[in-house]
């Protein structure tokens, strides 16, 4: 059933590995509709709790999408930064759209309530954290790539490391510090 | 903030963060230098890095939107209910008291606040000792991993706002439901609990039609350190503004006036259907209130104008003192019809509500909900075949099968069997319906890649719910391909906490190697025969047999080749061959099989089929299925073959509990599902085998044998016309067997139709000296005539060529004509039935 497309999807990965932008752009809404597709099974906002290990996901699409012998490493942490950012847009996605629904379609005053909701160990609202991140991104785009692959790629600190290239040091004080940041930025008292 | 300058204070935060605790104030002091807004800027990060600790940890798909399944202190978390300013209210279960109870989860602005900890438990003292029908209970308060939580009284129901949406309440149920909440809040207020944020949302309508108060004080407990500003944003925000006294808007001073106030803002909302003051209106910048004019009394409009004055002096001086207006308000309205009729109905929904959690309690037993759940039973879907060649298909299918096959083998698990499971081969149905249709509490699904000589596994536990249990990814030589399935298998009983029994362990990691190939050709031969048919089972044959040559010491195929004879043999399958031709065949085969593995399941229940239906030796057989159902539980045919000696023992309970084992085992399966059927009828139990029979033609819409028992079932109602219809339909499907042809001729005998009974004895007797008709048949038209003696001839040859059909003497209805000749209680002697 994935036979003729993961051809596609593993030649794609190669060519954007080799710096093709277009290749890309190419394998987005393939990985993305098979992500979406995935994830919304767990994701449905009707089911009573969902969760959801997103390396096991990632792997399952992988696996799916992937003809994994023409794989080197370096086309599969591609394809892992690939899918962190796709979850991210996925997660927010739902996010937004729950927000949506919640102030019967309207969008508006959240801010308070999200900051009154968290700093308690608890998770940050996905569609707020969208927009710190693109904030970050501006001032350290590692910084945000970290934040990317470990929360929403659900990748392991040396996991992580290993897509960046750098040294799972780095990687730890990116991570202190992004939180720290986002944590501010996400509370209301800044 | 620029790059550079960022970069800066990454370096600055880490450096600091190095330093003792003591030391760093001093250090980054020193270091900024006259640049105060960077000093400033890292201290501000610095703050928020104790806090940080668990923040994002948990990767956003992972977290749990909702603590449900979760369990705090002893409150296991069952489902939401709702949310709201001040957190998210659980129905969970109590485990200690066994009742169910609401449990908000508080969203407390810094949890580190001890203060506010200690405020909001004083005011949860306060409010335990008010005891009033008209407030909700408050059970506990405690804190668990950083997550404060209240329990109280469960109160299903609606709340006042949820009714306001319907439109304004009737005047006396304005003064019903607000003489109850004048009353909860005095009792509160004698305790010094004063609300503070009454409205709509915080008032419960029980299902008994009875008003609580929700949420004392706690609310504000939980602001007030924001202090008077920050309190009223998050007031407006959260909408609740319109209630709010002026007093308590200004100047923060609260007490049991305030909550007059706000009482009037909710009988005013009741009255009127809308808000006193809308959102954003500024209650206390308003003069005086214009009540609209519509079908509210004087009087009504009098107390609501009063709880609403400005000046807390003018309003009501007690909540009791507004309960007596109130009072005498609900008498001068009276009782009228419609107050009857809701009580109907809000006793009706009390009654759904009931009904609801006691199927909620009944599909959840304790302890599913926690995240190490229980499941006894489960079914694995056909494993994605991921390698992109369709030749690989039948791999990924013998996976699969393999995975069942190992799993089955624990006793303590219910493992549906693969032909149920087949059918959800790239079906476009949920988890959840899929597990519902097979009733299993768990999925197990996957993929198998294989790839010159690695073979990849990937399999994901689910549970009925569509919860995400456990994933894992398996990857080996072709070689240790047997290796992998166990350890799959074994992970997965891990995970499902089953007991495993160390002869089963011993079991799941003793497995012979067997060549792919040969285990497909394996997988297809019981496919054929499955199907029951005789050219299915001739293809099945051929499929046993090469398996057999690639690899002749593979107990498995001797075991399937002998249940082909068998089933070619046996009169309730196919029955076209004499016991004579088949008995040798048959049993030589299943001896091989239990002399290559004598843990083989499949080969002590195709001796165990021999010695019942040939050697008529029940003892022996009986041994032989327990010893199959004890080697491998899962083995479904097992199960249903052991239902053929208990019925034919007369055994119709036991029976019953096998046949519906066997059922639940292969739920999917045309001839289990018919042969539950079959074992209705030998019950005498015919509406039951009827239905039966018409849910396994649901399933199965021309299954021939369906027709067929239905047709004996009918004919045992005297419903001949529509035996005949399905016997014929049967005859048709089911070409060239005999002994529906036989039944046809019973059928019309008994049915007054004895011309066409005596056609067919010709025509049987015709077809005799070319091939084999089992004489029992013609023996039974014989009964049907009412001629004994032929009968008992043609009986007596049946013994002598060892008819199986004599096996099931016992309980055939359709000898009853004949049961109490002596001639008939010697042929039951002989045959020896148990």
């Amino acid at each position: 059933m994935a036979s003729s497309s993961t051809h596609d999807i593993t030649g794609l990965l190669h060519d954007w590995g080799g710096g093709n932008d277009r290749a890309l752009a190419r394998l987005v809404p393939l990985v993305y509709a098979e992500l979406r597709r995935r994830a919304r099974r767990y994701m449905d906002g009707e089911r009573p709790s969902h969760t959801l290990q997103p390396t096991a996901l990632v792997n399952e699409v992988y696996l799916r999408l992937v003809d994994c012998q023409d794989m080197g490493w370096k086309d599969r942490a591609h394809f892992f930064a690939m899918c962190a950012r796709l979850m991210r847009r996925i997660l927010t996605d739902l996010a937004r759209s729950r927000r949506y629904d919640k102030r019967g379609g309207k969008a508006q005053h959240v801010t308070l309530n999200t900051s009154l909701i968290f700093a308690n160990a608890e998770q940050p609202d996905l569609a707020d954290l969208d927009e710190a991140l693109k904030r970050l991104h501006a001032m350290d785009s590692r910084k945000s790539d970290v934040v990317e692959l470990r929360f929403f790629g659900g990748l392991s600190v040396k996991e992580t490391a290993q897509v960046l290239q750098v040294s799972a040091d780095t990687v730890m004080r990116d991570w202190r510090l992004a939180k720290v940041w986002l944590l501010r930025e996400l509370s209301s008292e800044k | 903030m620029d790059p550079e300058r960022f970069r800066r204070v990454d370096e600055l935060f880490h450096s600091v963060l190095q330093r003792p605790a003591g030391e760093r104030s001093g250090f980054l002091r020193e270091v900024c230098g006259a640049d105060e807004e960077l000093r400033r800027e890292v201290e501000s990060l610095l703050a928020y890095e104790s806090r940080a600790g668990e923040f994002m940890e948990t990767p956003a798909a992972e977290a749990p939107t909702s603590l449900v399944g979760s369990t705090l202190s002893h409150y296991r978390i069952v489902e939401k209910l709702g949310s709201g300013g001040m957190g998210v209210v659980y129905r969970a279960r109590d485990e200690h008291l066994g009742r169910d109870v609401a449990l908000k989860v508080l969203r407390v602005g810094s949890p580190q606040d001890a203060q506010s900890r200690k405020r909001l438990r004083k005011e949860a003292v306060a409010l335990s000792k008010v005891c009033h029908p008209n407030v909700a209970v408050i059970y506990d308060f405690d804190t668990q991993d950083g997550i404060d939580f209240i329990v109280m009284e469960l109160i299903p129901g609606i709340t006042l706002s949820d009714k306001i949406t319907e439109g304004p309440l009737p005047e006396k149920e304005v003064a019903r439901f607000g003489l109850q909440l004048a009353e909860g809040l005095a009792a509160a207020h004698d305790q010094g609990v004063v609300h503070r944020d009454l409205k709509p949302g915080n008032l419960k309508l029980a299902n008994d039609g009875r008003l609580k108060i929700l949420d004392f004080g706690l609310a504000k407990s939980l602001r007030a350190e924001d202090g008077g500003e920050a309190l009223t944003e998050t007031h407006a925000l959260h909408g609740t503004l319109p209630y709010m006294a002026p007093e308590q808007l200004m100047v923060g001073n609260v007490d049991a006036r305030t909550d007059i106030y706000a009482s009037g803002a909710v009988l005013y909302e009741m009255a009127f259907g809308s808000r006193a003051f809308p959102e954003g209106h500024k209650p206390h910048l308003t003069g005086a209130i214009e009540l609209p004019d519509s079908g509210v009394s004087g009087e009504l409009k009098r107390i609501i104008l009063k709880c609403l004055e400005k000046k807390p002096a003018n309003r009501y001086p007690s909540a009791t003192a507004l309960a007596g207006d109130l009072r005498c308000l609900a008498a001068l309205s009276g009782t009228a019809p419609a107050t009857a009729q809701r009580r109907v109905a809000l006793w009706a929904t009390g009654l759904i509500a009931v009904l609801a959690v006691a199927a909620f309690i009944a599909l959840y037993p304790a302890g599913l909900l926690t995240r190490s759940v229980r499941i006894s039973s489960l079914a694995v879907l056909p494993l994605d075949n991921l390698s992109g060649d369709p030749e690989q298909e039948y791999f990924a299918d013998g996976m699969t099968d393999a995975l069942i096959t190992d799993l089955a083998k624990i006793n303590a698990l219910r493992v549906v069997s693969r032909t149920s499971v087949m059918r959800y081969k790239r079906t476009q149905k949920s988890l959840p319906e899929i597990a519902r249709e097979l009733g299993v509490d768990a999925i197990v699904e996957g993929a198998v890649n294989r790839a010159g000589d690695r073979v990849r596994i990937t399999a994901q536990l689910i549970r009925a719910d569509d919860q995400h249990l456990w994933a894992e990814a398996y990857e080996r030589d072709m070689r240790d391909v047997l290796l992998l399935q166990n350890e799959v298998a074994r992970s997965i009983a891990q995970q499902v906490q089953v007991k495993v029994t160390p002869a089963e362990q011993e079991r799941l990691t003793h497995s012979r190697p067997v060549d792919p190939e040969v285990y497909e050709r394996y997988l297809k031969g019981r496919y054929f025969w499955a199907t029951r048919t005789e050219a299915s089972i001739q293809k099945a044959i051929e499929m046993f047999n090469q398996a057999i040559d690639k690899d002749p010491m593979y107990a498995a195929a001797y075991s399937g080749l002998a249940d082909c004879y068998s089933s070619l043999g046996f009169s309730f399958d196919v029955g076209s061959l004499s016991p004579t031709e088949i008995q040798p065949r048959a049993r030589a085969a299943a001896s091989k099989a239990a002399e290559l593995d004598n843990s083989s399941a499949e080969a002590h229940s195709s001796l165990a089929f021999i010695k019942l239906n040939y050697d008529w030796n029940w003892a022996q057989s009986e041994q032989d299925f327990k010893k199959a159902i004890e080697l491998n539980p899962g083995w479904a045919n097992a199960h249903h073959w052991y239902a053929h000696n208990l019925i034919s023992a007369g055994r119709i309970r036991e029976a019953e509990n096998e046949s519906l084992r066997a059922l639940q085992l292969d739920p999917l399966s045309a001839i289990m599902n018919a042969h539950l059927g079959w074992a209705y009828y030998f019950a005498h139990e015919y509406d039951k085998s009827l239905e039966q029979l018409r849910k396994t033609l649901e399933l199965v819409p021309d299954y021939g044998l369906a027709f067929w028992y239905s047709g004996w079932a009918y004919e045992q109602k005297g419903m001949y016309a529509e035996a005949l219809r399905d016997m014929l339909r049967a005859k048709d499907l089911l070409k060239g067997n005999i002994n529906v042809a036989g039944d046809i001729g019973h059928l019309h005998a008994v049915s007054g139709n004895k011309t066409g009974a005596e056609r067919v004895i010709r025509d049987l007797l015709k077809l005799s000296t070319q091939r084999y008709v089992n004489p029992f048949e013609i023996a039974l038209i014989y009964v049907g005539l009412g001629d004994k003696d032929h009968a008992f001839e043609w009986l007596e040859r049946a013994y002598r060529e060892r008819s199986d059909m004599l096996v099931y003497l016992k309980l055939d209805p359709r000898l009853d004509p004949i049961r109490s000749e002596a001639r008939f209680e010697e042929l039951l002697r002989k045959v020896g039935i148990p």
